[in-house]
């Protein structure tokens, strides 16, 4: 059963790669024939389109993909129709590609040889053929190597597809995976990601670029391919109920990606006195019937959604309830499952009720604790960094990170499990936690805790009152020196609260990953 | 002339104006002239004009069957009336007062009876008095407004204001008062001195249509009057508003009393000391009652045989017993408890709980449930906790 690749896996792989065949095909074309117009950039003083995208080329291109798409039903008909099929959708994919990149190539030779074209407008300026990206997006990109580039892939991922639909059985290699596992564990992921969170905000320019995002793309699909012939793997990401999860990811990566993307070339058009993009595009438009329109083919195409999803993966029913038997692992819904990650940590007052509190209150109120005028009606990073970075940071790290180490990463009893690592329920993980009263008064100091309570806890009580009480005046006065001049005192207190509470989270998880430290205040009833 | 103008014409006071005057010959040619861009009317004006007592309705004037020659470019203007307009023109025209007929039928726009609207069409049936709809309109040279002849119902015998009881019977009432008052200005002289400026009429002022609102007591409804109509059946609403209440909240009360208590009771035997060897785990209760039987060594080294409940203290899944660790590990969020039920990893603040356990007299194990101990209260050194073996 537990089979890295079966039939079945190796087809479903051949018309996946099919698909990213067919999206780099695209890119390629896209770049070597697609009147490039950067963002807000009026089209007036660039040269007159000197590429056209041949009429025979999407012909042949519709035409084979056509007689696939009717012969996939028709499969009965003629012995090896699904070959027939995927042969002809290859083909469409391969000659789009090789089409494109070679016709790049040539626009370039011509480009080079002769200076200018007949359509062309003579002088230095800049033609279509130099596709410059909107402003803030760095220089003009050559359109030549690029379209060459995406071919290049196009015609990679549709050998792979070929290899895998002739049940060419190509897998992620073991000690990659054990590799992985091995490096895999929560403090791994959730450092992984707060580095990478914060590599994105630094180098945001280079990550708004369109050739380095479709380069992620394509690594990213290259990488969930292969995991893809990972039984374990496959099991947990293709499971019905966490289908929506891996959407979500890709949802979530994406429009965070247009809005950085936008707020980029906000920022540099700011700088270079240009007005913002939100400023160029007409701010009101007809309810009816631009909005309505929109609306009502939202609806539709949504509710086709549903029905196909809900046709194609079938919620799935579990063993009845029972309330002396819980699945193993119990896992909440998956919104909730960031808070249940949080549970692991806390009491289940702080988590799940205090934090939960205290988040929604702290969302509520950021529009009177924030002084920032700026940044209003437009997407912009330069103008609110301390905003942006501080609400990503909450968002993405710790909240969607949870959800998904939550769904995919933790297995039976609650344990750690890599992306790759078979759900052991009988996985030993040693965690014996210890108070902070533990680490204080037995290993530090060498005695035995002292029975009554405050002065046991007194370390942790001493911890606390620092984290609440020393550290915001002592913060006020030094990084939010600034921002206490500009708001006021009550407002940078409660943003300076907040901001505390909201790190103590990760912070707690930190602790209990590196030194199993349980509870900081450990009195009956009462545990921070 | 717009129809709004007409309208307005028609309802206010001089309501026998516009149409009443004009010889035929001047009628049919002046008419259809448009006359200007049509005045707008608020909504709030088109009503105060409409409840005017002069309810007369001249602009829609209904075409009988044999009107079909009648201009023909009017008939869409009636079919633009806003509703408001078909009401107010529906609720005037069934105002039990004779309409006058057209002066010139000719001239008069046709309506299409489609144009009807449904308001006017039952205005029109109910007919207390002439609708405009069902009017004849026989006399097309006749230039006075002339009763067209309706079969009326013989007039109902109204119980006085004070003691009404049926809405009906109000409305009728209301009804009656504004058609008096229709009556009233209808046998007023008409002023009007030339076709054109009939066809032009001023814009009823707002003072003279206030002026001629139906005054307040004419349908009057005082306090006794509510207390009339507030009769018999508004008590019998009430009452059985008031059974249905009270017949669910004795549900509900009842519902709180159940006939059999589902409680299993709360002590089980669970065999003999001897049925459980040094060491033993035995999860064979803890499906139905929620505890596991654990022989074991405790601290001070004596053989014990307790009863720990199948409930996290974190957060209260049930953990499972896994052998091969010799540990209680909770799938919720990873809890982990000692063979003696201590807490060491995950969030679970305290160590499992433990039922109380004792020898029955047929030397068989009893655990009652009804007691709990708890070790961070130091419970366990109860007796009561545990079975010396
Ligand atoms: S309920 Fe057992 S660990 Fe949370």
């Amino acid at each position: 059963m537990h089979q890295d690749v079966t039939p079945e896996v190796l087809a479903g792989l051949a018309w996946y790669y099919l698909l990213a065949s067919a999206l780099n095909a695209a890119a390629s074309g896209y770049v070597a024939y697609h009147e490039m117009v950067a963002e807000g950039a009026s089209r007036e003083g660039l040269a007159p389109r000197t590429r056209r995208f041949p009429e025979w080329l999407s012909l042949a291109v519709v035409g084979l993909y056509g007689a696939a798409l009717v012969t996939v039903p028709f499969r009965w008909l003629l012995p090896g129709g699904l070959t027939v099929a995927y042969g002809l959708a290859s083909l469409a994919n391969g000659l789009l590609a090789l089409t494109a990149g070679a016709d790049a190539a040539h626009f370039a030779e011509v480009h080079g040889s002769s200076g200018t074209q007949a359509d062309e407008t003579a002088g230095g300026g800049p033609s279509l053929d130099d596709h410059v990206p909107a402003v803030g997006l760095g220089g003009p990109i050559n359109r030549t190597l690029w379209s060459l580039v995406w071919s290049v892939v196009a015609v990679v991922f549709q050998a792979i597809g070929l290899t895998y639909f002739f049940k060419g059985p190509l897998i992620l290699p073991r000690f990659v995976r054990a590799g992985v596992d091995y490096a895999a564990g929560p403090t791994t992921v959730f450092l992984g990601a707060t580095l990478l969170f914060a590599a994105v905000v630094a180098f945001r320019r280079v990550f708004a670029g369109g050739l380095v995002a479709f380069g992620i793309v394509d690594l990213a699909l290259l990488a969930f391919g292969l995991s893809l012939t990972d039984a374990d793997f496959r099991e947990i990401v293709a499971k019905p109920d966490n289908v929506p999860i891996v959407g979500l990811i890709v949802l979530v990566a994406g429009f965070t990606w247009f809005a950085l993307r936008r707020a980029v070339i906000n920022d540099a058009r700011r700088e270079a006195d240009l007005p913002v993009l939100e400023a160029l595009e007409p701010d009101k438009v007809l309810t009816w019937p631009d909005l309505v329109y929109t609306e009502l083919i939202c609806m539709v195409a949504l509710t086709l959604f549903l029905i196909v999803w809900a046709v194609v993966l079938p919620a799935p029913l579990e063993q009845p309830a029972k309330a002396t038997e819980a699945p193993n692992p119990s896992k909440a819904p998956w919104y909730f499952l960031g808070l249940q990650e949080m549970l692991v940590y806390f009491d289940p007052w702080l988590a799940g009720v205090a934090f939960p509190s205290l988040i929604i209150l702290g969302l509520c109120a950021i529009p009177y604790i924030d002084a920032n005028k700026e940044g209003s009606g437009y997407y912009t990073i330069a103008a609110r960094p301390f905003a942006y970075v501080v609400f990503l940071f909450g968002f993405l790290v710790l909240w969607i990170v949870l959800i998904v180490l939550g769904t995919f990463l933790r297995g039976p009893n609650w344990n750690f499990f890599g992306p790759y690592e078979r759900w052991e329920p009988h996985k030993v993980v040693p965690l014996n936690n210890v108070d902070l009263s533990d680490l204080v008064w037995v290993r530090a100091l060498g005695r035995a805790k002292p029975s009554w309570a405050l002065l046991r806890e007194a370390p942790g009580l001493a911890l606390l009152a620092f984290y609440l009480l020393a550290l915001p005046p002592v913060l006020l006065r030094t990084v939010f020196q600034d921002y206490r001049a500009r708001a006021g005192l009550t407002r940078s207190l409660t943003t300076v609260v907040l901001l505390l509470m909201m790190a103590a989270l990760p912070l707690k998880m930190i602790l209990r990953w590196t030194l199993n430290l349980k509870y900081v205040i450990a009195i009956p009833g009462f545990n921070i | 002339m717009s129809v709004q103008e007409k309208l307005a014409a028609a309802r206010s006071g001089n309501s026998a104006k516009p149409a009443g005057e004009p010889s035929p010959a001047v009628a049919a040619s002046t008419a259809p002239a448009p006359a200007g861009p049509p005045k707008t009317m608020s909504v709030k004006e088109k009503l105060a004009a409409a409840r005017a007592g002069g309810t007369t309705k001249h602009a829609p004037k209904p075409a009988t069957a044999d009107q079909t020659d009648a201009p023909p470019a009017a008939s869409p203007a009636v079919g633009a009336m806003s509703v408001t307009e078909k009401l107010a023109a529906a609720r005037a025209g069934g105002a039990g007062r004779p309409a006058p007929a057209p002066a010139a039928t000719s001239a008069a726009p046709a309506a299409k009876p489609g144009g009807m609207s449904v308001k006017q069409k039952l205005a029109a049936a109910r007919g207390v008095a002439t609708a405009p709809e069902t009017a004849t309109v026989e006399t097309a040279s006749s230039p006075t407004p002339v009763p067209a002849q309706v079969p009326t119902a013989a007039p109902r015998v109204l119980p006085p204001l004070a003691e009404m009881t049926d809405p009906r019977d109000l409305a009728e009432a209301l009804r009656r008062a504004g058609a008096k008052k229709d009556q009233e200005a209808a046998a007023r002289p008409a002023v009007a001195t030339s076709a054109a400026a009939a066809a032009v009429p001023a814009r009823p002022r707002r003072e003279d249509v206030l002026g001629e609102r139906p005054d307040r007591s004419q349908v009057r409804v005082d306090r006794r009057g509510l207390f009339v109509y507030a009769t018999w059946w508004v008590v019998v609403g009430w009452l059985a508003f008031a059974a249905a209440l009270a017949l669910l909240s004795a549900m509900m009360i009842r519902y709180l009393f159940p006939n059999a208590d589902a409680e299993p009771p709360s002590t089980v035997k669970v065999g003999l000391p001897t049925d459980y060897e040094p060491g033993d785990v035995s999860e064979r209760f803890k499906d139905q009652w929620g505890f596991w039987i654990v022989r074991n060594v405790d601290d001070r080294g004596r053989d014990v045989i307790y009863a720990l409940q199948t409930y996290c203290t974190h957060l209260g899944c049930p953990p499972s017993w896994l052998p091969g660790e010799q540990k209680f590990k909770c799938p919720c969020h990873g809890s982990g408890f000692y063979k003696d039920g201590a807490n060491f990893e995950g969030p679970a603040p305290r160590p499992l709980e433990r039922y109380k356990i004792g020898l029955a007299d047929d030397g068989q194990i009893v655990v009652d449930k009804g007691q709990t101990f708890r070790k961070d209260l130091d419970q366990w050194s109860d007796p009561d906790s545990f079975l010396a073996v």
